[in-house]
C-alpha cells in the first residue's frame, strides 16, 4: 500500500484541522500533536537526544536509560552509555 | 457462570542484563491458569518496528487472551503487578515496563494503533491518551514506555499470516552460565522437519540460531508453522542446562509484517520500516568496515543505502549494484546525524530491472580486423599492422555481462529480523485465530 502523507495526522490520523509538517522529520501532524511554535511532533519531540536536542536519538544510554543521537552516546562492549554518564564517571 | 474475554498485553520486562517479556508472560500463564482462566489462544509475541533504537532487543510484545470469569477480572491487574514487582530488576534504568488490559472485543482504536507501531515511531503520549479515552487498566513501571508494545499486541490479533514458536527457559539463577545446545541435534531435527520448521540454522556458517547469546533465561526458541511440530521439534534438541519451562508463542515472526508501506523518498521519515523503489545512481562503494554504500533516486529525492557487514553474502550482492539498476527495498530508517544524512538502512532486496553495463573499446582496423591504437588525441584511430588510418573512428560501446540477476535477495538467516519473512516462507501463509489448542502447549 502507497504511504500518502497530508491526508490525516500521521501520529494520532485525526482528519482535523490544519496539518502542518514537523520541522525535524517532515510527518504531517494535527495541533494536538505537535507544539506550536517550532511545529516539532510529538514522536520528535519524545525521541529527541537528551543531551544536544539537535538530532534525533539513534540509541538510550543503557546506563541511565536517556535517550542519545550517536554523537552523545558511546558503545562500550555492546552496551551504550551517554556522555552525562561517562562524564559522572571521570 | 459469566465468562469475560479478557485480553493482557505486556511489554518491556526485560533488559539487557537478564530477565525477558516471554519468560514473564510463561509465569503469568501459570498464574492465571491457577485463577481459572480458560485460554482463548496461544500468547501472541507480536514484534514491533525492529529501528525503534530504544528497544531492548527484538521489540517484541506478548498478549494473553482468555476467558475468565465476569468476577474475577478484576483481580487480573493486581495478581499480574505483584508477580511483576517480584520479577522486575529495578536496578536496571531502561526498563520501562507497561501492562495493560482490554476486555472484549478488541478495541478498533487499538487495531489501528497496533498497525503503526509496526512500521512507524508511536509517541509515549498516545499511548497514554488511548488508554485515558478507553478507560482501561494498565501498570506502567519507570516511564511506562512498555504501555507502547502492550497496547500494540493487544492490537494484533493475528487475524492473518502468522507462525509459532517454541520457547524453552532455564532457571532465572543460572542465567550467566552457557546454555550448551548441541549443534548436532539442532541440524538433526531441522532435516527431520524440512520446511515445517525456520530460521533455525544458517546453512552456510553451519551456525545454529536457536541459542541467543545474552544474559536471559532463554535456552533456545524453534520457530515453525504449527504448534505441535515445534513442540515435537522440542523433544530432539539437547542442552547442558535443564528446562524449567516451556511455552508455545503464535507470533508475527516471520511474516514480513512491517514491510506493508511503498514510500517515496520524499515522504520517509526516521525509523520508519519502507518498501522504497528507485534507481540507483551511483555504483556501489565498500567502505571502511566492509559496509557497502549506494545511492538510489525516485524522481522525487534521492537517499543513502547502507548494507552492513555483518550481512555477508548479501553485502556482496548489493556490491554489485551498477548505475541504472532499478531496485525495490526494504529498508529501515536510521536518522541524521552530524556525521551522515538519513540513511536507508537496507534489509531486503529486489532487482527489477538489470542496467546494460558496458565498457567502451577501440575500434578494429576494416582491413585486418586487428583492434586500433590511439592516433592521438582528437586524431582518431590507426592500425599498427596495416598502416590503415581513419581520423573519424570513435571507441565502440561492449556489453559486459552482468553477475547479478533480476530478483529478490534477503541477508543471510543469521542476519535477518526476527519479522523477515525468510526464503522458506515466500510462498506460504497461515491464515485465522487457532480454533483449538492442543492439549500441552506450555509446561508448567
Amino acid at each position: 500500500m502507497l504511504f500518502k502523507p497530508g491526508e490525516s495526522c500521521e501520529i494520532c490520523d485525526s482528519r482535523e484541522g490544519v496539518l502542518e509538517q514537523c520541522s525535524m522529520c517532515g510527518a504531517y501532524s494535527c495541533r494536538n500533536c505537535r507544539t506550536d511554535e517550532e511545529k516539532i511532533c510529538l514522536t520528535c519531540q519524545e525521541a529527541m537526544c537528551f543531551i544536544c536536542a539537535e538530532y534525533l536519538a539513534s540509541r538510550a544510554c543503557d546506563r541511565c536509560g536517556r535517550l542519545v543521537c550517536e554523537d552523545h552516546g558511546v558503545k562500550e562492549n555492546e552496551a551504550t552509555v551517554c556522555d552525562i554518564c561517562q562524564a559522572n564517571e571521570t | 457462570m459469566t465468562l469475560t474475554a479478557v485480553h493482557l498485553g505486556m511489554d518491556d520486562i526485560d533488559s539487557p542484563r537478564g530477565g525477558c517479556t516471554t519468560h514473564f508472560a510463561s509465569l503469568l500463564v501459570e498464574e492465571l491458569s491457577e485463577l481459572g482462566a480458560k485460554w482463548l489462544d496461544y500468547p501472541n509475541l507480536i514484534r514491533l518496528n525492529p529501528n525503534i533504537p530504544y528497544r531492548t532487543r527484538g521489540n517484541g510484545a506478548v498478549t494473553l487472551r482468555f476467558e475468565i470469569e465476569a468476577a474475577d477480572v478484576d483481580q487480573v491487574l493486581p495478581r499480574s503487578n505483584l508477580l511483576l514487582k517480584e520479577y522486575l530488576k529495578e536496578d536496571y534504568p531502561n526498563t520501562n515496563p507497561g501492562m495493560v488490559i482490554a476486555t472484549g472485543d478488541v478495541p478498533a482504536d487499538l487495531i489501528g494503533f497496533s498497525k503503526l507501531a509496526l512500521w512507524r515511531t508511536v509517541p509515549m503520549a498516545l499511548a497514554r491518551g488511548l488508554i485515558a479515552k478507553l478507560a482501561l487498566p494498565y501498570i506502567a513501571v519507570g516511564n511506562g514506555r512498555g504501555l507502547i508494545g502492550a497496547l500494540s499486541a493487544i492490537g494484533n490479533p493475528l487475524r492473518q499470516d502468522h507462525t509459532y514458536e517454541y520457547i524453552a527457559y532455564r532457571s532465572i539463577e543460572l542465567t550467566s552460565r552457557a546454555r550448551g545446545v548441541d549443534a548436532a541435534s539442532v541440524f538433526k531435527m531441522n532435516q527431520k522437519f524440512g520446511n515445517r520448521l525456520f530460521s533455525n540454522v544458517d546453512a552456510l556458517t553451519q551456525r545454529i540460531l536457536i541459542e541467543p547469546h545474552g544474559p536471559d533465561p532463554v535456552i533456545y526458541g524453534i520457530r515453525g508453522e504449527n504448534p505441535l511440530d515445534v513442540i515435537k521439534a522440542a523433544d530432539l534438541i539437547q542442552s547442558s542446562q535443564d528446562k524449567e519451562r516451556w511455552i508455545v508463542f503464535r507470533t508475527n515472526q516471520g511474516t514480513g509484517a512491517h514491510l506493508v508501506h511503498r514510500v517515496r523518498l520524499s515522504d520517509i521519515r526516521p525509523y520508519m520500516a519502507a518498501v522504497v523503489e528507485g534507481e540507483v545512481t551511483a555504483k556501489a562503494e565498500i567502505i571502511e568496515g566492509g559496509h557497502v554504500i549506494f545511492k538510489i533516486t525516485d524522481g522525487s529525492t534521492d537517499a543513502e543505502c547502507a548494507v552492513y557487514e555483518p550481512t555477508g553474502e548479501f553485502r556482496e550482492i548489493a556490491a554489485m549494484l551498477a548505475e541504472g539498476d532499478k531496485v525495490s527495498l526494504d529498508v529501515g530508517v536510521r536518522p541524521a546525524t552530524r556525521m551522515h544524512g538519513l540513511t536507508l538502512n537496507v534489509e531486503g532486496l529486489r532487482i527489477v530491472h538489470l542496467a546494460n553495463e558496458v565498457i567502451l573499446i577501440n575500434p578494429t582496423c576494416p582491413h585486418c580486423l586487428k583492434r586500433m591504437k590511439s592516433a592521438g588525441k582528437e586524431k582518431g584511430f590507426k592500425c599498427i599492422k596495416c598502416g590503415f588510418k581513419d581520423p573519424q573512428a570513435k571507441k565502440t560501446e561492449s556489453p559486459i555481462e552482468r553477475q547479478l540477476k533480476a530478483g529478490r535477495y534477503l541477508p543471510p538467516p543469521r542476519a535477518q529480523r526476527h519479522l523477515t519473512r525468510p526464503k522458506d516462507r515466500m510462498d506460504r501463509r497461515n491464515k485465522g485465530i487457532p480454533s483449538s489448542l492442543v492439549d500441552e502447549w506450555h509446561a508448567p
